[in-house]
């Protein structure tokens, strides 16, 4: 080895510039349809418009159980509300009603703890957007056709608006397509309701005479802008956002949060758009389904699809109904979902005690359930059968086969495979299955969005709002009688309007309205926050879980394992946390 | 697209030899600025409808490093006992200059302008040793403000009254110690070797999280013996007992002593001696050269032999483990010790 040795006693400095072969590190090239190719057909553009249905409408619905960022962990509107209870694991959806909603992007894929992942608004805003800008470019769909198509995606877009404004206040107004570097600021809520309103007006026009048939069940008639355009201004007449002053003090963005002027016409704006929806339905044959038989005709209207009180339903099958989100979250007797593997969340979800307070006895009087002491199990099976008729078409109520299913093997409690029974694991008062009548061999459901019962019940708040009693007795009677109850009589408005919102609960009990009107109500304290009860049982001799009367022994009530907790701030829901620090959107109060 | 890159290198001393090639140094400082890092941009609005998924990954991000290395080798003999000694340190740190990310409201919570893989967690003082003192605590979000004696004491870092993500720093360094060294020893004399090898590093940090900190997992397992030794309980602290672990709870992920707290952000400075082999080699067979063999050599050898440093890490954590999914779950091998014996032959 040769001895050179090169004493290096000077400092070299040596500048290197060196790139790397520009082959190793080009981004691949995007692959995939292209907005011409899916334009090209009527038939490709089918495919445009019912992902738009798909998107759109699953606003508050857990479409996806574990894929984040949906809602939280096994949370559902029903369980933040207080109206299911629930036993399983799931440290989002604990933390969810026992420290609240947060804003942090360490929960749930970023999203934080809410009711709603933010960003896919816009997301399903743009899809329809896009079917709007693009439609015309399909050559084999006449012009009446693609009109019709943008009056639905219309409609479309003004609902998902409502939504976020039930949950966020003003939010930005997206009114097409938008590019990287465009963006749009906060609007306040007038503004948004402005713009809900408008692209209602809009849709109504173009899908004015629209009937499908009835391969095309489920897309948007005219009825269904005119029920959001109602819905809306019912939102904007309650209370959250009809004040002088916002729910928490926000300066200069009060705008965003409140409307900022108590106008008692805006009852009277919410009073004669319900109106005109009954009055399209009627003409129209959506009504009210009413044959003097409460329980058949509860249990067809929120529990057989395509009725005709249902207005607009969530019409999308999920592939693979085992693992998807909506059947595990909303049917409780997953015999063909066990079989394709998973579990059903809410097998372990039950009705609180107190959304059982809210249901009366058939006969309308008050009925009384045993104290924290030890009552035999027959006492329970006695009061369940004097309940009316809407919880018996409701749920399933433990040790007792369920009413809306008689004769169906399936969801009978002597089959060992259904899943109908109790078990050691708390699980509220009894179970909800009420999207599930007479189900037969059915395996799928219809979520309902809009049924033509809310309308009678949008009247009688906002009458007797305005003091008009009569009228609001007369649209509150519709639905008791219905239910098979005799008629409310009091006209004090504090006793009416407790009456009415006791009428909103059990009629739509698990149907995502409890909890945003807890919030527009401004009644969050009373209707959500504290510490909720269920009745725990006793079973025979070792039994880990009873099916039949003769498992059970006795039942108590008890606590829950969750204390509901609520935050001034909860009113509305934060901006997921990611938006805010990008800058162009404010987060709401107390976030 | 350009990978941009920039290097300042300064070389101090490249393989010099000096006093007759016995010492022999090499010595570097590096600084590298690089750009045009293919990153996901983070700052286009939501509003845009567009997923991050969606959107084409962009060449925007920036990121420098710094550091030196330096190493030394001694090889000498006197008469039949001859030895060499090297050792080697290098230290380098990285820091994210840009990665188009939405700024935080405040700046330790953002990973720019911080180690690539630096941690951050809730700070961590002490604990909650009375009702009184559990009593006193900041409005805490995470676990619905459920906080008792035995808990670990977090710190408001903002100053807000509130313990939320606004009070996750930095806290320890990044998995990937920014020191590494090693030195290597080989003696011979008359067929006689002992050749050993130290490795170690040094500012590197280590997350115990899943079920190094949950006990009885999944309802079917046990609790780790630091857990069960050292819990707190009031019986403990008053003794002076030394507490490794909060109050005993089967929730503990879910609570406010979880995985985010700089409590279980354990340091994985070390050194190790990481191989040794003792070898001696047969000149003189005697009747072995019957066999026609030539030379005989047998060894032991030995992995992992002991280990300094890593104390504070759970005994049994390897302080080299790196950090990924499933090390972070807790599942773990314990660092092992190999033993070998053989022997060489040569005909």
């Amino acid at each position: 080895m040769k001895k050179i040795s090169y004493l290096l006693t000077s400092i070299l400095i040596v500048i290197g510039i060196s790139s790397c072969k520009d082959a190793f590190i080009e981004k691949p090239a995007v692959t995939g349809l292209s907005v011409d190719e899916v334009f090209s057909s009527a038939k490709n553009a089918e495919g445009a418009i019912s992902l738009a249905y798909s998107y759109i409408l699953s606003s508050g619905l857990p479409i996806y159980s574990w894929t984040p960022p949906y809602l939280p962990y096994e949370a559902t509107e029903a369980i933040m509300g207080g109206e299911d209870v629930d036993s399983s694991w799931g440290y989002m959806k604990e933390n969810l009603v026992s420290s609240g909603m947060t804003a942090t992007d360490s929960y749930n894929n970023g999203a934080g703890l809410s009711d709603d992942y933010f960003p896919y608004n816009y997301k399903y805003i743009r899809h329809a957007f896009l079917v709007i800008e693009n439609i015309d470019k399909v050559p084999d769909m006449t012009l009446a056709e693609k009109e019709i198509v943008k009056g639905e995606m219309k409609g479309l877009i003004a609902f998902r608006y409502l939504e976020m404004m039930k949950r966020y206040g003003g939010v930005p107004l997206v009114k097409k397509t938008l590019t990287m570097v465009e963006s749009a600021p906060r609007a306040t809520v007038q503004e948004t309701l402005d713009y809900i309103l408008e692209l209602c007006e809009q849709s109504a026009v173009a899908l004015d005479n629209v009937v499908w048939s009835n391969d095309w069940m489920g897309r948007l008639t005219k009825g269904v802008p005119l029920a959001i355009k109602a819905e809306a201004l019912m939102y904007a007449a309650r209370p959250l956002f009809n004040s002088d002053e916002p729910y928490l003090p926000y300066g200069v963005n009060n705008d965003k949060i409140c409307l900022c002027e108590y106008k008692e016409s805006r009852w009277n704006d919410a009073i004669k758009a319900n109106l005109d929806v009954l009055k399209w339905g009627k003409e129209n044959g959506y009504e009210i389904i009413d044959t003097d038989n409460p329980f058949e005709d509860f249990g067809t209207a929120v529990g057989v699809p395509c009725n005709k009180e249902i207005l607009l339903a969530y019409k999308h099958q999920a592939v693979g109904q085992g693992p998807s989100g909506i059947y595990k979250n909303y049917c409780p007797n997953p015999l063909y979902i066990r079989s394709n593997g998973g579990t059903a969340l809410c097998e372990y979800r039950g009705m609180s005690y107190e959304m059982l307070l809210n249901f009366k006895k058939a006969d309308g009087s008050e009925q009384v359930w045993a104290g924290t002491e030890e009552r035999p199990y027959q006492e329970y099976y006695d009061k369940v059968h004097e309940m009316e008729p809407r919880f018996k078409a409701s749920v399933f109520a433990y040790g007792i086969n369920p009413w809306n299913n008689e004769g169906n093997d399936k969801w009978s409690i002597t089959n060992e495979s259904s899943w109908l029974k109790a078990n050691k694991n708390k699980q509220g008062c009894a179970r909800n299955i009420k999207f599930w009548y007479n189900t037969g061999n059915r395996e799928w459901f219809e979520f309902p969005i809009y049924r033509m019962a809310e309308f009678y019940l949008n009247l009688a708040e906002a009458y007797n709002e305005i003091g008009h009693s009569t009228e609001a007795l007369a649209n509150l009677n519709v639905i008791r009688n219905r239910a098979g109850l005799p008629d409310e009589t009091v006209t004090d408005y504090k006793l009416l309007q407790t009456s009415i919102r006791r009428e909103w609960a059990v009629e739509f009990y698990n149907e995502n309205q409890y909890y945003p009107h807890a919030r527009h109500w401004k009644e969050g304290e009373t209707m959500i926050a504290g510490t909720k009860h269920i009745f725990t049982f006793k079973f025979a001799g070792s039994l880990t879980d009873a099916r039949v009367p003769e498992d059970f022994i006795s039942y108590r009530l008890d606590e829950a394992a969750q204390k509901y907790v609520w935050l001034k701030k909860m009113y509305l829901s934060p901006i997921t946390l990611a938006e805010v620090n990008k800058g162009y959107i404010e987060q709401n109060p107390g976030y | 697209m350009l990978l941009g890159k920039r290097r300042y290198l300064i070389i101090l001393l490249r393989n010099c030899a000096f006093f007759k090639d016995r010492l022999s140094i090499t010595a570097d400082l590096f600084k590298e600025n690089r750009n045009n890092i293919l990153t996901t941009l983070e700052t286009v609005p939501g509003i845009v409808g567009a997923d991050v998924s969606v959107l084409p990954p962009v060449n925007v991000g920036k990121m420098s490093n710094k550091g030196y290395e330096l190493s030394i080798l001694w090889r000498d003999n006197i008469s039949d006992f001859n030895y060499q000694i090297s050792g080697q340190v290098s230290y380098a740190r990285n820091k994210i200059d840009y990665m188009a990310e939405a700024p935080y409201e405040y700046v330790w919570m953002n990973k720019t302008g911080f180690s690539y893989g630096q941690y951050k967690a809730y700070v961590n003082d002490g604990f909650y040793n009375s009702e009184e003192e559990a009593a006193n605590h900041p409005y805490n979000s995470v676990d619905g403000n459920h906080v008792q004696a035995g808990d670990l004491r977090i710190i408001d870092i903002n100053g807000d009254g509130i313990i939320d993500n606004k009070d996750v720093t930095p806290t320890g360094f990044s998995n990937i110690p920014r020191y590494a060294f090693s030195a290597n020893v080989f003696l011979e004399y008359k067929g006689f070797e002992i050749s050993a090898l130290f490795t170690g590093s040094a500012q590197g940090t280590f997350s115990m999280g899943g079920y190094m900190i949950s006990p009885f997992a999944q309802n079917k397992s046990n609790a780790l013996e630091y857990m069960y030794e050292g819990r707190w309980t009031p019986e403990n602290y008053a003794s002076g007992k030394k507490i490794t672990y909060p109050r005993m709870s089967l929730n503990t992920s879910g609570t406010q002593n979880g995985a985010t707290n700089s409590f279980w952000f354990r340091s994985t400075d070390h050194v190790k001696l990481k191989n040794l082999e003792v070898a001696y080699t047969f000149r003189k067979l005697g009747f072995l050269s019957r066999l026609k063999m030539s030379s005989l050599r047998l060894y032991f050898n030995s992995n992992n032999l002991f280990t300094f440093g890593g104390k504070d890490l759970i005994e049994g954590i390897d302080p080299e483990l790196s950090q990924d999914d499933k090390t972070t779950e807790g599942i773990i091998y314990p660092i092992t010790r190999v033993f070998n014996f053989g022997f060489k032959i040569q005909f």
